[in-house]
């Protein structure tokens, strides 16, 4: 009996190694198409909220200590020259259904927001989840950095003021959050 | 049992989806538009080929009393494989099929065909099954998602459908889309066998009768 | 004959047989009871009120038609059950509301909400929600899009301005109360709604119990946290009379069919609409919550009556 119970166990393992076996050659063949991906695709979105960013560090463990507002996830700065122009911000508000994952650019000369990108997010389809759709990030594009944003549903009177989506306040509040808390601490450590 | 037989029951008489209501939790979870369901159907046809062969190949070396957890490996095997392929080279359908492709591990239609065929039948046949099975699953999937697409989000395959000004009914590619949409074409399913059963009779019973009386 | 007084004690629920005219009659004082909303609407909403409760009422009668031939059943059209939820629907809908979008509602009420449960009596939930909640799923813009009464100037609910933090401008509890606010068709006066419920009440076809518990917890929950948050007396009978409460409660939560039939049932059903409905309002997305928390309370309701149910004393404990 005991013998018999060792030999299955033996049997399992055995099938268990060249299972393993045959996943690691798998992962080797399609790791580096996958890491090249994400890194590809991360400069791309980066590019897209910066446009003409040449050079780009993750400072986030500079600037994210404790005291950092935790929706902030990572701080990219932009150089030109050696000198920062720029800021990306990945941030994640918590929208209607879940986290919403998305970026924010800041130009530091003009003290406005470049442009912002949703990564990722799961709200309602066909509501909530027009955030990612460019009708509305562009809503955001050339809001001075200085004044705290506010989702509002008429159209917009005042500078600071975005027209939320129809139908979909919680999430546009969210995403408004989102670039508020960048906003916040992009004055508060790269304006002087 | 012929091999042709073998492919063609699981498109119609013995469709997973359709006939043996398996696997229904990843096919209302993600039939919201074509392209998904397309590209879940292939990816699950995939991993149960893969699986198909392989138990089938096994089926006399493989111990009775541990052969769930031997299935369930090498379908998890597979899976991760294709999660991995599929991460690498159509990124695009990796994101969007999302959470549901490592939960093609618990798709009780795999377990199902290792457990009722692969393990009793030889390769050929097997691959003939998967095939078949895979074949009616996408096609099933393709059906729902074809429905739900077009009345939710006005597009099939992503191209719009309706020119006119009419909002579709987003319901449709939400949760409660997925169970009226299914349960509608269940429905109509089973009034369809419902009547060819009828007919049938009917048919045997005038036969009978033609026969009574012609004794 | 120990047998026979048994019978007469036992509760059972739904599907009870009975008679299609006694249930005509039941409906037709159930469209009495709607009448003054009705006058309410008409008067607030004008042509605007006239368009959607036609199509509706009409779409449900054709619907039912349609939906019971095909399934080979009794055409029951001439009980007004239909005529009942198709109105009660047209009530709990935008007066702005594309007709096309109205018709369907109607249809999936009656189709998906009653025949295919197995018709009147058999369906788990109320008909005329499940059709609301099926058109505010698929066209949230259009059945959230609010006129205001009489000018139909685009403009808010009181609770989606109060869910909003509006402060100023609010409209008054008179208006609220006379249902000159914006709002759903039928939903908006109050009183219409009271003198609508107190007949039925009156005529004994509703048991006190449901609307009495269900505006209760409303009022006295809304109250607690107005207190807490420092808002005044007005706060909580602005969460009563404002919104579809009075509507849900009087017509919508006395439903026969999907409601307990225990007394203590009956108050449990209430209280938890009123939990829902508050809980919905003040911490969900939506301004309100009636039509979700009736809904969700049916869902219940086998279970709740299963836990009342009045024991049978002196009969001999069933073996199952």
């Amino acid at each position: 009996m005991r013998n018999n119970s060792l030999k299955l166990g033996l049997f399992l393992l055995i099938i268990a190694g060249i299972a393993g076996l045959g996943i690691a050659y798998v992962n080797e063949i399609t790791n580096p198409l996958i890491e090249q991906q994400l890194i590809t695709n991360k400069l791309n979105s980066f590019q897209e909220v910066y446009v003409g960013a040449e050079k780009i560090t993750d400072e986030s463990e500079k600037y994210l200590d404790g005291d950092a507002d935790s929706i902030l996830t990572e701080v990219n700065v932009v150089y030109e020259k050696n000198t920062p122009a720029g800021v990306i911000y990945t941030v994640e508000p918590s929208g209607y259904n879940g986290k919403i994952q998305l970026l924010a650019g800041f130009d530091i000369a003009t003290k406005q927001i470049t442009a912002i990108k949703v990564l990722n997010l799961s709200e309602t389809p066909g509501l909530g989840d027009n955030a990612k759709q460019s009708f509305f990030t562009e809503r955001f594009k050339g809001k001075s950095a200085e004044k705290n944003l506010e989702i509002v549903k008429k159209e917009p009177v005042e500078g600071n003021q975005v027209l939320a989506i129809t139908s979909a306040t919680i999430t546009s509040k969210a995403v408004a959050n989102g670039v508020n808390a960048a906003r916040q601490h992009f004055m508060d450590n790269f304006i002087k | 049992m012929s091999l042709g037989k073998e492919f063609t029951k699981g498109i119609f008489s013995e469709n997973p989806l359709f006939r043996l209501t398996l696997g229904l939790c990843p096919s209302l979870a993600i039939t919201t538009s074509v392209n998904n369901g397309i590209g879940m159907g292939v990816a699950f046809t995939g991993v149960l080929l893969a699986s198909n062969i392989a138990i089938s190949a096994m089926r006399k070396i493989i111990p009775d009393s541990i052969r769930i957890p031997s299935y369930i490996v090498i379908i998890a095997t597979f899976v991760s494989m294709v999660e991995m392929l599929m991460h690498a080279y159509t990124p695009e359908l990796f994101t969007s099929l999302g959470v549901f492709i490592p939960l093609i591990v618990v798709n009780c239609i795999i377990l199902g065909r290792a457990e009722a065929f692969a393990n009793k039948n030889g390769i050929l046949p097997s691959i003939m099954d998967a095939l078949g099975m895979g074949i009616g699953y996408t096609l099933a999937l393709v059906v729902i998602s074809a429905f739900r697409e077009v009345l939710g989000a006005g597009t099939f395959m992503g191209y719009a459908v309706f020119s006119g000004s009419a909002p579709s009914a987003l319901i449709m590619i939400l949760p409660p889309g997925g169970f009226i949409t299914l349960g509608c074409i269940l429905a109509f399913l089973n009034k369809m066998q419902n009547v060819k059963v009828a007919k049938k009779a009917k048919l045997n019973q005038s036969i009978a009768q033609q026969q009574l009386s012609s004794n | 004959m120990m047998n026979t007084q048994e019978n007469l004690l036992i509760v059972t629920s739904s599907p009870h047989i009975h008679s299609a005219n006694s249930v005509s009659l039941t409906m037709r004082d159930v469209l009495i009871a709607l009448s003054p909303a009705l006058l309410a609407s008409l008067y607030f909403f004008r042509f605007a009120a006239v368009k959607v409760i036609l199509t509706c009422v009409v779409a449900a009668i054709v619907s039912e038609i349609i939906a019971q031939k095909i399934m080979q059943r009794e055409v029951t059209i001439d009980d007004g059950s239909a005529i009942v939820t198709g109105l009660l629907l047209a009530f709990c809908l935008p007066p702005t509301l594309p007709l096309w979008i109205a018709a369907i509602g109607s249809a999936v009420a009656i189709i998906i909400g009653k025949q295919l449960f197995g018709g009147l009596g058999n369906n788990i939930f109320n008909p005329a929600l499940i059709g609301r909640a099926f058109l505010v799923a698929s066209w949230p813009v259009a059945m959230t899009t609010w006129i205001s009464p009489l000018d139909g100037v685009t403009t808010a609910t009181p609770l989606g301005l109060l869910k909003e933090g509006v402060t100023q401008g609010l409209p008054t509890l008179n208006q609220l109360f006379l249902g000159n606010v914006g709002g759903c068709l039928g939903e908006t006066s109050a009183l219409a709604l009271i003198l609508g419920g107190l007949y039925l009440l009156y005529k004994g076809h509703i048991d006190w119990r449901i609307p009495f518990s269900y505006l209760g917890t409303v009022f006295v929950l809304t109250a607690i946290t107005g207190t807490l948050n420092g808002e005044g007396s007005w706060y909580p009978l602005y969460h009563f009379l404002g919104g579809g409460l009075m509507l849900g409660a009087f017509f919508m939560a006395t439903d026969w069919v999907t409601t307990p039939i225990t007394k203590q049932g009956r108050i449990i059903f209430g209280l938890g609409c009123g939990l829902l409905t508050v809980i919905i309002r003040l911490m969900g997305g939506y301004p309100e919550g009636v039509c979700y928390s009736i809904l969700l309370m049916n869902l219940v309701t086998p279970l709740i009556d299963r836990y009342t149910k009045a024991r049978v004393f002196g009969g001999v404990k069933k073996h199952a």
